[in-house]
């Protein structure tokens, strides 16, 4: 297997808004840091699972690797070409799709599904010579008639706008499928199908697959390899089995033990994590986790641990990482 | 509850959304109307209209003068209709340029770069805080009083409300999920721009400059009032107001008729800006009434 | 020897809503109890018509929405025939509800301090009196520094400090039944693991009963002691959450926790769907209602509507197919 996406040592800064007076002053303006040495690549045909809560930065960093967002340290490279200017990115429009976490809102509202469908080769410069059948056969490759193509986006349901966005997303034959929250919103029993979609078409097209999600008992079952994101840092990546059967880091450990359990015969006692997640404007020193970790120790409060090799394709950022 | 594919929408044009809609269909009703009185001024008045007869000055409405005639004897109806022409004339060509103007203005400082953005705002706002009478004082000592005098000022002072109206709009749009998915599919700020934001922000614009003709006339027949519009003799509502108002006593019935077109082109104007904004949402045709 | 009346019934329910298609058929004959002590959950899928009951139970109804027949006893006295005054008496005092955002709970620009104490606005005690208890009831929902809290707005508050202080503020009114509409679908796993935990313990303390309306079937499993399963507006299976999980007798049940990938223990790469659509609810079919998705469907099933089959004290089916 060889890198389709590499990310090397990525950071990711906000900065801050200010007045007019301070965007003309010189000197250092205020910061925030969204992602910090992240570094994760991404293999040719496989599904990668990126799972966090809500203000870990796992869109900030699907963003970031799409060129959506200005990076402020690290090298992003792909297909072995590194992507160092916006310019370098327009190969990699062409190549790689997304999918957002609210398809409907994800369509331009004023135009129909087909018109929708014709732009990437429009703005590509893609021959297409007969938009209707290329339309009516990309809908046909998601499961949808091709009369579809006549709506608009506010005219289809949640399961119809997710498929348009997985044909839109086919169009140009991408290497690379980033889909945000691809199930949220869907009931179990459309879930399952819209997934089941995206990986016979990642088999038949051989392109790869990340999925952000927070959804842990979808992401374990479709994805081949994770990572796990909290507070803009990466806590633990490896393949998806290893790590779910033996969860390194305390923070994936709390993860899977919150999930709610259908069974009732599995109650969970108590609950596996207390406290709330930090802010990030208000990230604690040392380890990012280490306010809610039931592990901590005294150089957890000072120390940030790194993203440590743990073999077998694993790491983890703990320094009791290899304790468990 | 039946999902949302179930429902099925039928989707109308613009005009047949029009049509189900009583108010906007009135409103286009009366613009057309005025539309035409200004087209066909020559065919339509009785006389000229800027024939002086003294003989029959102040004559009341009979067949003969419907509206009556003014000081001069000048027939008042036939000088409504050629108003209607100098009215809409200089009103949906100051709105026209206007709006157009605005609109990408507002666009760019929406979309393009922080620094234009901060260039554009202070523009906006230098001129929004020039006292707008004084400035059109100012321009009209400069450049002698006269139509075109009279569009520029009315175009520079309403430029900066319709960029910012579509700045605003521009700025919440851009961090939608569809302008980011655009984006990602490595759409040229052009493409989006034109694509894709203009056709969003473009609705509100339209109520806006089609309650904004009115006002434009009012502003037209204002500074007519004080010779400093359109020049007498030729005809406008402004100048048939303020005759009507000095020949009061002798001619009561000068106000009325100068002032109705007035009333029903503001109600017009607004009536179809209401229902057009309507007609061009696709999301509000579902809630037009069956 | 008579049954003892139950804390809430709902009987025989029906309502539609009025919509440019016809009405539609939200609930049809929908039918529930509760005793004190008890904690139902209500599950189903979007459309299957959970919101529109949980709305019936607080007096909530949409402005489109007609009650065409059926009952909602509150120990034994029909809440939907008595008068508006004595329905405002009711609700909150006797139903109260947690929703699913609780932003829509409190006015976001009074402190809570005041409203929590406006909310007890028909206990006799003092003011004084009323901001301690409602300091008490911010304590035991695990709101660490509860007299700050008093002090801040709605929006000040983390979200899982939100949906503790709505269910404070419903608590406070020491009601018989607390309806929580998907109480923890809006917050993170490790939130959601706490308010689960939090809800658990609270009905030690609460003497009505509490009813979960949810579409996660592991918030049922991990809280409930009873279920009700909708699909289309009717209700197809009761049953103890045990008995639920390990012996399913509807097929939509069946269906239902197959397709939870929480419920899979292996890694299953194509996650299992439900085929097909719901019925269109404004012209419900004659049969059952669940017959164009079902494994076992027989002709009768199309033709003829399923009877309400006992299968013992605590489970009963809607279905031609089930046998006691």
């Amino acid at each position: 297997m060889t890198a389709l996406y590499d990310v090397k040592n990525l950071s990711v800064d906000l900065t801050l808004p200010q007045g007019l007076v301070g965007m003309l002053l010189p000197g250092s303006k205020p910061k925030l840091n969204l992602l910090k040495a992240i570094s994760l690549t991404l293999n040719q045909s496989e599904t990668f699972g990126l799972v966090g809560e809500s203000g870990s930065g796992k869109t900030t960093l699907a963003r970031a690797m799409l060129g959506l967002l200005p990076i402020s340290g690290g090298q992003l490279a792909f297909e072995g070409q590194p992507l160092t200017s916006s310019r370098s990115f327009t190969p990699l429009r062409r190549r790689a799709a997304m999918m957002f976490q609210d398809a409907t809102a994800s369509l331009s509202p004023r135009m129909t599904v087909g018109a929708l469908l014709a732009e990437p080769f429009h703005i590509h410069r893609q021959p297409l010579p007969d938009p209707n059948a290329m339309a009516a056969s990309l809908l046909a490759r998601v499961g949808l008639p091709a009369a579809i193509a006549g709506r608009f986006p506010h005219e289809l349901s949640g399961g119809q706008a997710r498929r348009v966005g997985v044909a839109r997303a086919l169009a140009l034959n991408p290497a690379l499928v980033i889909a945000d929250e691809p199930t949220a919103g869907l009931d179990v029993s459309v879930q399952g199908e819209v997934l089941n979609l995206m990986t016979a078409l990642k088999a038949d097209l051989g392109l790869s697959l990340m999925i952000i999600t927070h959804n842990l008992a979808m992401v374990r079952h479709v994805s081949d390899r994770i990572a796990i994101l909290y507070l803009g840092r990466l806590m633990e990546t490896g393949p998806t089995r290893a790590v779910f059967a033996r969860p390194a880091h305390p923070y994936t450990q709390s993860l899977i033990a919150s999930e709610p359990q259908p069974d009732p015969r599995k109650r969970r006692t108590g609950p596996a994590i207390s406290g709330e997640i930090p802010s990030v404007l208000n990230r604690p020193a040392g380890c990012a986790f280490h306010s809610r970790c039931p592990r901590a120790a005294a150089l957890c409060r000072h120390t940030t641990p790194e993203l440590r090799d743990l073999g077998q394709g694993r790491a983890a950022a703990c320094h009791f990482a290899e304790l468990t | 509850m039946s999902t949302v594919a179930e429902i099925n929408p039928r989707r109308r044009t613009a005009l047949a959304a029009l049509r189900r809609d009583p108010m906007g269909l009135l409103g286009a009703i009366l613009v057309a109307g005025f539309v035409t009185m200004a087209i066909f001024a020559p065919l339509l008045a009785p006389y000229d209209p800027i024939k002086i007869d003294v003989a029959h000055k102040f004559a009341p409405a009979d067949f003969a003068h419907w509206a009556g005639t003014d000081q001069l004897g000048r027939d008042i109806l036939s000088r409504i209709i050629w108003g209607a022409r100098t009215a809409l004339g200089i009103a949906l060509t100051a709105t026209g340029l206007a709006g157009v103007i605005g609109l990408l203005l507002g666009l760019v400082a929406g979309y393009g770069p922080r620094w234009l953005d901060g260039i554009l705002v202070l523009l906006f706002d230098s001129v929004s805080s020039l006292p707008m009478v004084m400035f059109a004082l100012a321009v009209i000592t400069v450049l002698g009083p006269g139509t075109s005098t009279l569009l520029l000022v009315i175009i520079i002072i309403s430029i900066p409300g319709y960029a910012r109206l579509i700045r605003a709009q521009t700025l919440t749009l851009q961090q939608a999920d569809f302008i980011q998915a655009e984006r990602t599919i490595g759409a040229s700020p052009a493409r989006i721009i034109l694509r894709h934001l203009l056709p969003n922000v473009v609705g509100p614009l339209v109520i806006v400059l089609s309650m904004d003709v009115p006002v434009v006339i009012m502003l037209e027949a204002g500074l007519s009032y004080l010779n400093l519009g359109v020049r007498p003799p030729t005809p406008s509502w402004g100048n048939i107001l303020y005759d009507g108002y000095t020949s009061l006593r002798q001619a009561p019935g000068m106000v009325i008729a100068a002032g109705l077109p007035l009333v029903l082109a503001t109600l017009g104007f607004t009536f179809l800006g209401e229902g057009l904004r309507d007609a061009l949402d696709p999301k509000l045709q579902l809630r037009v009434p069956k | 020897m008579t049954a003892p009346v139950p804390l809430l019934s709902v009987e025989n329910l029906t309502i539609t809503y009025a919509s440019d298609a016809g009405p539609v058929q939200a609930l049809r004959a929908a039918h529930l109890t509760a005793r004190a002590g008890e904690v139902i959950g209500i599950v189903g899928e979007s459309g299957c018509g959970k919101s529109t009951l949980a709305s019936a139970l607080i007096n909530l109804l949409a402005a489109n929405a007609r009650v065409t027949s059926g009952a909602v006893r509150l120990r034994g006295q029909d809440i939907l025939t008595l008068p508006e005054d004595a329905k405002r008496a009711i609700r909150g005092r006797h139903i109260a509800m947690v929703f699913q955002d609780p932003m829509t709970s409190f006015n976001p620009v009074l402190p809570l301090g005041a409203q929590l104490t406006d909310f007890q606005h028909h206990l006799p005690q003092t003011r004084a009196e009323k901001r301690t208890r409602a300091r008490a009831m911010l304590a035991r929902v695990g709101i660490p520094d509860p007299d700050l809290v008093l002090t801040r707005f709605i929006h000040e508050l983390s979200g899982g400090m939100r949906q503790r202080a709505a269910i404070a503020a419903a608590l406070l009114m020491t009601p018989d039944v607390l309806v929580a509409d998907e109480p923890t679908t809006a917050l993170d796993v490790t939130m959601e693991a706490q308010i689960i935990h939090l809800l658990r313990a609270l009905r030690a303390d609460h003497q009505g009963t509490i009813l979960i309306v949810t579409h996660h079937l592991g918030v049922i499993g991990e809280l409930c002691d009873r279920v009700y399963v909708m699909y289309a507006g009717q209700v197809v299976e009761e049953a103890t959450v045990d008995d639920l999980y390990h012996a399913p007798r509807h097929p939509y049940t069946r269906a239902l926790i197959a397709c939870d990938p929480a419920h899979l223990e292996t890694h299953t790469p194509v996650l299992p769907t439900i085929p097909g659509h719901l019925p269109d609810l404004t012209a419900p079919p004659p049969g059952c209602s669940f017959a164009n998705r079902c494994p076992l469907v027989t002709s009768r099933c199309h033709t003829a509507p399923p009877p309400w089959v006992r299968l013992s004290d605590t489970q009963a089916a809607l279905c031609h197919e089930v046998a006691p």
